[in-house]
């Protein structure tokens, strides 16, 4: 009996305390409002070195609008980076062209986010999952997901290029994980504002763990032949926790659906 | 117990089905974002897909020639974040739809809202 009420207790808490959690559907959950979202603070000391379960980026994870690439302090580009950029017609952002011009490799062809893609442009729920060897981050966008090796291995030093790279991680402190990636093909954007890259580029993830409900993520993208400096693409992004076994929405980029939508109305909006 | 779990259960779904602001997604400056244009037509198809659904709606013009016009939603995340779901439209369904058509004149457009058959409004 006292099992049964420190239960609802404990339940009656998380129902006061974070609203959220009291409205996770039990399938297809599509991501928290953003009041939802708004409402869920850091909580109590996390547990060390753990950053298993379902988390949240948002409404700032999707981004995609002004206030993404405006909050970017983007440097430069090479003359290399110039001309990679000059070859890509993106949907958002500042380069941004017309609809029915578009050539985003993800929604005008289908191709993979890739990475660091993936976390920059319609980053959605994720559950990450650890095992002894590796931390497993798997995306709802796209159904995919990224091994992270933590089993002391090093990066490869002449990587054959994939669209996620290869990733190593390392606990730098009981909160704090941070992810070497390298080996990422540069036939995909950095975001969907056609910021190229090369498959030189290396990028850094810090995930804080911030509390028992929040996890903050920094992006740091280090291209020197694209890119005069390093920058970060995500500053301390907090991702909040969801309901254990929350089950996510499938939103996946097929290339026959993005076809559609380019032929049936992109190429329509055309001003003859 | 349960009754009340239940209203809560309520209470919670409705507090998600509020609508949020439509996102402009793909190069919004290639249609006609200074006008809106409510039309009434007849429902021939809903697809459900990324990174815009699609809805296919039968307009009759003043002179009674028919058009079928094609216009796009956002992704189906933000979307079912606002309350719409694969089943919100069938073929037949008579509704009203005010969009922002492209300039090119072509019957394509993204949609601002739709009023259901049974007055429900999603946006």
């Amino acid at each position: 009996m006292r099992t049964w009420c420190t239960a609802a207790a404990i339940f009656s808490a998380m129902v006061t305390l974070s609203p959220s959690h009291a409205m996770a559907q039990s399938w297809n959950f599509p991501g928290l409002s953003n009041d939802a979202f708004a409402a869920i603070t850091a909580g109590g000391a996390a547990p060390p070195r753990d950053l298993t379960g379902e988390w949240d980026p948002g409404g700032a994870g999707i981004a995609g609008g002004d206030n993404y690439f405006n909050g970017r302090n983007t440097p430069p580009f090479t003359p290399l980076g110039k001309e990679m950029a000059a070859r890509n017609r993106p949907g958002h952002g500042p380069f941004s062209a017309k609809v029915y011009e578009g050539n985003d490799p993800l929604t005008t062809r289908g191709d993979p986010s890739g990475f660091p893609r993936i976390v920059n442009y319609e980053f959605r729920p994720i559950r990450i999952v650890q095992t002894p060897k590796a931390v497993l981050i798997m995306y709802s966008f796209n159904q995919t997901w990224r091994v992270i090796w933590t089993d002391g291995r090093k990066l490869p030093e002449d990587p054959d290029p994939r669209w996620f790279g290869y990733s190593v991680g390392r606990w730098e402190d009981d909160t704090t994980f941070v992810v070497d990636t390298v080996g990422m093909t540069d036939r995909t954007w950095i975001d969907s504002g056609g910021y190229p890259h090369s498959d030189a580029m290396r990028v850094q993830e810090r995930y804080r763990r911030a509390g028992m409900n929040v996890l903050e993520l920094t992006v740091t993208i280090d291209d020197p032949m694209v890119y005069t400096r390093p920058f970060q693409s995500r500053d301390r992004l907090p991702l909040k926790r969801l309901p254990d076994g929350t089950d996510f929405l499938e939103q996946i980029y097929a290339a026959s659906e993005v076809t559609g939508f380019k032929s049936d109305v992109a190429d329509q909006t055309k001003t003859p | 117990m349960r009754n009340t779990l239940g209203a809560l259960v309520v209470a919670c779904v409705g507090l998600l089905s509020q609508p949020g602001a439509i996102i402009a997604h793909h190069g919004a400056a290639t249609f006609d974002t200074t006008t809106e244009v409510t039309v009434k037509g007849t429902v021939t198809g809903w697809t459900w897909a990324n990174p815009h659904c699609i809805l296919r709606v039968d307009v009759t013009g003043t002179d009674g020639t028919v058009t079928n016009w094609s216009v796009a939603t956002s992704n189906i995340a933000d979307v079912s974040k606002r309350g719409w779901s694969r089943r919100s439209f069938k073929p037949g369904d008579v509704v009203t739809l005010t969009i922002q058509p492209a300039k090119s004149g072509a019957p394509v457009g993204m949609i601002r809202n739709v009023v259901l058959p049974d007055g429900t409004k999603l946006q």
